[in-house]
């Protein structure tokens, strides 16, 4: 099977260049100080933010002059084709540090300083770019939480078909039977990239064109994202007359 | 702090109490509205997501092929589990499970073997060498009380989403062939579980969300159909009379209607 036709579209129909859909939601749950619901294509995610809160654990070791950051990632037993036995395993602990490292780079830590912030993302469905829906869905949350970033933190991930073509947002399938994958996570407005990670070796001349690609979905995603969340404010913002004369008063 | 907290909350509560209202609204017998989603996993071979008022849980089903009990070599499996992971609420804490979520698991079993919600024999595949394993994993999202409730209805609503395959299974040559012919399962019964908060020996108050769980001082859990009671839980704290135990009963029951009536409008 051909991860690209000769017509140029994908096994899912798409073409090379083009990203799953993407759905989502802020402010879903009450328990925690922040959370979201994000859905890019069959991959299903919900994130949630407690904090900035006391510090809980190993109260001695927290740093003075800033906030400590706790991940946790993890999938449900259901999120895949075949029953996960254990809920978090090797795989989840090494996600759930990329997801700190990265979500450290734009939290504000400073600004937080003998406090924790936790951020808990759980996989309900995943089908391929588990990691960049997670850190993508983590963003909504802290900034429904309020919690004062740099910028967004936003990843996505991309792969080359038939040794040439780049693909933007992998599949599972993509992601099992194609060739390298690549994931990368950026600060969309300046452009810095926060992480970066390929899956296999790849041919030094096709990291650039696969990592353009993977950028350039990364912005697009991060457009998307920004309507949602000037939506979601503006309806929340409505209610309460917000920037009109009558909520100053 | 928390306990000048709980002071101030308590006789707060207790003058809204007086004239059968709660902080959000509700009089003190009124359950909050539930809602039900079927089929919102794919992954999952059946899978329902519910929420009762704030509270969220999804249930995804997995069938997996697996060995009878060589004492019960006819029946199949059925394994539920409850994950209560930190994200759904602040008071757990993230590593080893709760024992909350074992509590609310090994309920949860017993209600399923006594209501025999059901017939494992029609997991059966091959007597002895083959039957369908179905784990059922509802993971809350949201803890905001009564979350066993909102669990028992994700559990239900997605016994009945499930198809299972015809297999083939040949004794000689121990070779199994899937048949992409797909079977619904049957589920008998249709247990409801309702809670009941005890706030002091005077005020019951249905369907308690997390703010109010933690005022009061009793749990009292009636699982019934409409018109069979299953099962009936209360593990300690502030004694109840007779005549309220009643009463709770009469009002689940309403409740196990009005649940009934949202699964078959879900289908």
């Amino acid at each position: 099977m051909d991860l690209l036709s000769r017509q140029g579209l994908r096994t899912d129909g798409r073409r090379s260049g083009e990203l799953r859909r993407i759905r989502c939601k802020m402010g879903v749950f009450n328990q925690p100080d922040g959370s979201a619901y994000l859905e890019q294509g069959n991959t299903k995610v919900v994130a949630a933010i407690y904090g900035p809160h006391e510090i809980r654990t190993n109260r001695a070791k927290a740093p003075n002059d800033s906030a400590v950051i706790n991940c946790q990632y993890s999938m449900a037993t259901f999120s895949r084709s075949e029953r996960k036995r254990r809920p978090r395993d090797n795989k989840s602990a090494e996600l759930t540090l990329h997801l700190k490292q990265a979500m450290a780079t734009a939290i504000k830590t400073d600004l937080y300083p003998k406090s924790q912030i936790d951020i808990f993302v759980q996989v309900l469905q995943s089908d391929g770019g588990n990691y960049s829906v997670c850190v993508n869905a983590a963003t909504l949350a802290l900034i429904d939480a309020g919690i004062a970033m740099e910028e967004f933190v936003i990843s996505c991930t991309s792969s080359l078909a038939n040794g040439e073509t780049p693909l933007v947002d992998i599949s599972h399938l993509e992601e099992t039977m194609g060739g390298p994958s690549l994931t990368v996570a950026i600060l969309p407005i300046s452009g810095k990239i926060a992480m970066l990670e390929t899956s296999q070796r790849i041919h030094i001349n096709h990291l650039e064109p696969v990592l353009t690609e993977a950028v350039r979905g990364c912005r697009y995603i991060y457009e998307n994202l920004n309507k949602i969340i000037k939506k979601h404010y503006e309806e929340i913002g409505g209610a309460l007359n917000w920037g009109t004369e009558e909520y100053n008063i | 702090m928390n306990s000048i907290k709980k002071n101030i909350q308590d006789t707060y509560t207790k003058e809204y109490l007086a004239l059968n209202k709660r902080n959000d609204g509700r009089e003190l017998m009124n359950f909050r509205d539930a809602s039900l989603n079927l089929n919102t996993i794919h992954t999952a071979d059946g899978s329902a997501a519910v929420k009762i008022g704030n509270t969220a849980v999804v249930c995804g089903i997995k069938a997996e092929l697996g060995v009878p009990k060589a004492e019960t070599p006819d029946i199949g499996y059925l394994l539920v589990n409850i994950e209560l992971p930190s994200l759904c609420s602040k008071k757990i804490r993230p590593g080893i499970p709760c024992d909350e979520a074992m509590q609310m698991t090994s309920f949860l079993n017993e209600v399923c073997n006594n209501c025999k919600i059901l017939d494992l024999q029609q997991l059966c595949i091959s007597v002895d060498k083959l039957v369908w394993v179905l784990s059922c994993d509802i993971y809350c999202l949201n803890y905001d009380g009564s979350v066993l409730d909102a669990c028992l209805v994700a559990l239900l609503s997605a016994l009945q989403t499930v198809k299972i395959p015809e297999v083939k299974y040949d004794k000689e040559t121990e070779e199994t062939t899937v048949i992409e012919n797909y079977i619904p399962l049957k589920v008998n019964s249709l247990p409801v579980s309702s809670t009941f908060g005890v706030f002091n020996e005077k005020y019951i108050l249905a369907d308690p969300t997390e703010e109010e769980e933690q005022l009061c001082v009793s749990k009292l859990t009636v699982v019934t159909n409409g018109s069979l009671l299953f099962s009936l839980h209360k593990p300690g704290g502030e004694f109840i009379k007779d005549s309220q135990i009643q009463n709770c009963i009469k009002h689940a029951n309403n409740r196990a209607k009005t649940i009934y009536q949202l699964i078959k409008a879900a289908q």
